[in-house]
């Protein structure tokens, strides 16, 4: 199994949209895919129209093996099943800090799924604290939407520098930009810059009122409107990235 | 069938299996139910529904090797799915050649399809069992978020050869989509409340009734011995018994073998035929030795009429193996080898499917019938053992057969020559064979370790002897092939695969004095003991 982390300090970059269709189009061309919600505010869970059931919480979570099996949720699409996320994993973090080795918490629960699926979507919450460290070692891809601007090159920097400063393998972080609006000089200028670095895919996402309109259709727009502008991009990026070595 | 909520493979905690589907089953004569109006009284609603009408074939191999690993093969349309029957998902799909009755996986471009489809059996035919008329409605359940949270699926069935004699079958199957079992489940008590006519069942058990409707009994045919002998029962009375179950199973598979639906038929027909003539020659004492001998011989005869058949599909079963086991130089000589198997085979089969449906097979088998019908003892003169109990019996020929292959094993010299071990074979077999005519009789966890150490040490000899067979069909082949002028490439191919015969030949014959030392252990001789001084379990 392959696991794929959208994951970015900065909030509202897109990790929730990546996540939604990249896991789509990875049950259609390499399935069975999984999506393991991980923000409390649930909302690729959401974009599923799925609820997590009442009884579960972060204490199953952190508990593995079957209490997650159990609360895995089959989406209206073949192949595509979801972890959805509870309110309760706001305390995700104080929970981890109890545990004995957290950084190793969320690879060692998600290693019976490995038969399961071939590959699992991490949608992170923004922010950089211990359940992020237990996604970077659980994943074999950390993938950072970002939009085009200074302020965010130097959140990028901020994670690169916090990969060398842990000892962490950094040739695993990938970046795209998203959201971007070629009317905006330094969207353009952004990605002149950045654009061919190591470590940058090529593909960039738009951006485009389709995308928000998912919060109406509660649907993949890779699934909905396939034809639109913003899912061709997705799809660019899903050909992209399912080439990177090791996926 | 039970849900099984965590399956353990390997120690490991799995994820549990999908939810799996039921079936209420109703009266087809009953007034039509609503399930629109139904879901009403719930919280949940029903998309758009989906009508059909199609007509759906059932396939499984003789042995219905499908459904005894909890699968169906069923055909709609063109389109041709595996299905897991407890779930009834789909888990690979294909196209179907039209008009087929029987497929095998080499009929398929490779995928998924034609690789579970040899996984179920890689050596028999899938052929249509049961076929209907299906007419349905589909509908997705919904929740209030719009999620669909399973489907219903309201079928009327039909045999598909009176259609208007009206449905068999009226049934509504829920499929809960996984992680959505209990909100199902309230809808199904909803559907189920509103009829009293209503039954709920798996959907294995529905599938079991639709075949049982066609005259078919799933798993109804196995070449294996199940039958439970009595200990106490007079000997001669339990290898009648034995001799009509190898003959049923020889009758079964006349038909297949005549249609050349698959290599199998005749496989087990032989074996059958094999195990009656052990039986007739191994129980000494046991029938009149007259009427035995007579039997032996035409059952002897028999069995020579069907050998080279099976010779030729043992080649033809290894026509994608042989090559790779070739330089690619010589795999083109191959070509002309086996088209001329392929037609040899044709004349061969002609033969036999006459010779099946000859006065003369007729006459024999109703006469080896009616000596199996005849349930009086022998004469006592003629036939002193025919009155011991099962039991000892059991005990004395295996002990006497076991005896016989550690003495002949043990004597096999160091040079291991053909003739040895092509012996120490036959006594083997003659050892299996006894051991599963009564093996009834022994507590399965005795017998079963006792066999797994005799099949090991006949694994090694069975090589042996398949690849001096093989080696000898192939020289007498090349000796035919050069009177009638034979080309360069087919001897230099049939070379080739004479030199990798000889190789394997002489490699299980190198490690014979191992794996017979294996056999002749301690532990194997504890085993044997231990099963045949047991006091035998009735
Ligand atoms: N390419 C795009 N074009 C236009 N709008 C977009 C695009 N991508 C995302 N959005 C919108 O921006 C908002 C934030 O996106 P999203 O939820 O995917 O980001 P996020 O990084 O997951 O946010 P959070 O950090 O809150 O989890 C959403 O309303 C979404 O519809
Ligand atoms: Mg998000």
């Amino acid at each position: 199994m392959k696991s794929i982390a959208l994951y970015s300090i900065k909030g509202g970059v897109g990790k929730t949209a990546a996540a939604v269709n990249l896991s789509y189009l990875t049950s259609l061309s390499a399935p069975p895919c999984l999506i393991c919600d991980l923000d409390p505010q649930g909302a690729s869970s959401y974009y599923f129209r799925i609820t997590a059931s009442k009884k579960y919480d972060s204490d199953k979570f952190l508990k593995g093996s079957k209490k997650i099996y159990s609360n895995i949720k089959a989406t209206d699409f073949e192949n595509l099943d979801l972890l959805p996320s509870d309110f309760s994993y706001r305390n995700l973090d104080i929970e981890l800090s109890e545990e004995k080795k957290p950084q190793k918490k969320l690879k060692k629960n998600l290693e019976s799924l490995s038969d399961d699926y071939s590959h699992v979507f991490f949608d992170c919450p923004p922010n950089l604290t211990l359940l992020s460290e237990s996604v970077f070692s659980a994943s074999d891809i950390i993938l950072v939407p970002m939009i085009p601007t200074t302020l965010s090159i130097r959140t990028y920097n901020q994670l690169i520098d916090f990969f060398a400063a842990n000892n962490l393998d950094r040739s695993r972080i990938r970046a795209f930009f998203t959201m971007v609006e070629k009317r905006k000089a330094m969207h353009r200028d952004i990605i002149a810059r950045y654009g061919d670095a190591p470590g940058f895919l090529r593909q960039t996402i738009p951006y485009n009122s389709e995308v928000e309109k998912m919060g109406v259709y509660r649907a993949p727009l890779t699934a909905v409107k396939p034809n639109s502008i913003a899912a061709k991009a997705y799809k660019g990026l899903f050909e992209e990235l399912m080439g990177e070595k090791g996926l | 069938m039970p849900q099984v909520p965590y399956a353990i493979t390997n120690g490991r905690e799995r994820m549990p299996e999908l939810p799996e589907t039921t079936v209420i089953k109703f009266n087809p004569d009953s007034v039509a139910i609503s399930v629109p109006h139904i879901l009403e009284n719930t919280r949940y609603s029903l998309s758009f529904p989906e009508r059909k009408k199609t007509s759906r074939h059932y396939f499984d191999t003789f042995d219905w090797k499908a459904f005894s690993s909890g699968l169906t093969v069923q055909s709609e349309g063109r389109t041709l799915s595996i299905r897991e029957i407890s779930s009834t998902r789909i888990i690979a799909s294909d196209t179907l050649p039209s008009n087929t009755l029987c497929f095998m996986a080499e009929g398929f471009r490779p995928g998924k399809f034609p690789t579970i489809l040899s996984h179920i059996s890689p050596l028999r035919a899938f052929c249509r069992l049961a076929s209907f008329e299906v007419v349905s409605v589909k509908w997705r359940v919904l929740d209030h978020d719009e999620k669909t949270i399973g489907t219903i699926i309201d079928e009327s069935i039909s045999s598909i050869n009176d259609a208007n004699k009206g449905p068999i079958f009226h049934i509504i199957t829920l499929t809960p989509l996984r992680g959505y079992s209990q909100e199902m489940a309230t809808v199904r008590k909803a559907l189920q409340g509103e009829t009293v006519e209503s039954v709920s069942e798996s959907a294995a058990g529905i599938f079991q009734e639709l075949m049982r409707h066609s005259g078919k009994e799933p798993g109804d045919y196995s070449s294996k011995i199940t039958l439970k002998l009595d200990a106490e029962a007079p000997v001669h009375e339990s290898a009648l018994r034995l001799l009509r179950f190898t003959t049923e199973v020889m009758r079964r598979n006349e038909e297949g073998i005549r249609k050349s639906i698959d290599t199998e038929f005749l496989h087990d027909y032989r074996v059958s035929l094999r195990r009656a003539r052990s039986i007739l020659a191994q129980l000494k004492g046991v029938f009149d030795p007259r009427t035995a001998n007579h039997f032996r011989k035409e059952l002897k005869e028999l069995a020579g009429r069907t050998s080279a058949l099976r010779d030729l599909d043992v080649y033809l079963l290894e026509q994608h193996n042989f090559p790779a086991s070739l330089p690619p130089v010589l795999r083109g000589g191959l070509m002309p080898f086996f088209t001329g198997i392929t037609s040899t085979r044709q004349k061969i089969h002609r033969k036999l499917d006459r010779y099946l449906g000859s006065e003369e097979y007729r006459n024999l088998m109703s006469e080896w019938e009616a000596f199996l019908s005849v349930m009086q003892l022998p004469d006592p003169d003629k036939a002193p053992a025919a009155s011991l109990a099962t039991g000892k019996s059991a005990r004395t020929s295996i002990k006497k057969s076991w005896n016989r292959v550690k003495r002949n094993g043990r004597r096999v010299s160091r040079e291991t020559t053909d003739p040895e071990l092509h012996e120490l074979r036959i006594d083997c077999k003659k050892l299996r064979y006894l051991m599963e005519f009564f093996a009834s009789l022994f507590p399965s966890d005795r017998i079963g370790p006792a066999l797994k150490q005799l099949k090991q040490l006949q694994e090694n000899l069975g090589e042996f002897v398949d690849c001096s067979v093989q080696l000898e069909f192939l020289h007498a082949h090349l000796d035919e092939a050069s009177r009638n002028g034979c080309d360069t490439g087919l001897a230099a191919s049939l070379g080739g695969l004479m030199t990798r015969l000889y190789e394997k030949q002489e490699e299980a014959r190198s490690t014979f004095h191992a794996s017979f030392r294996t056999f002749d252990s301690d532990r194997t001789a504890a085993l044997f003991e231990e099963l045949l001084t047991e006091r035998i379990n009735k």
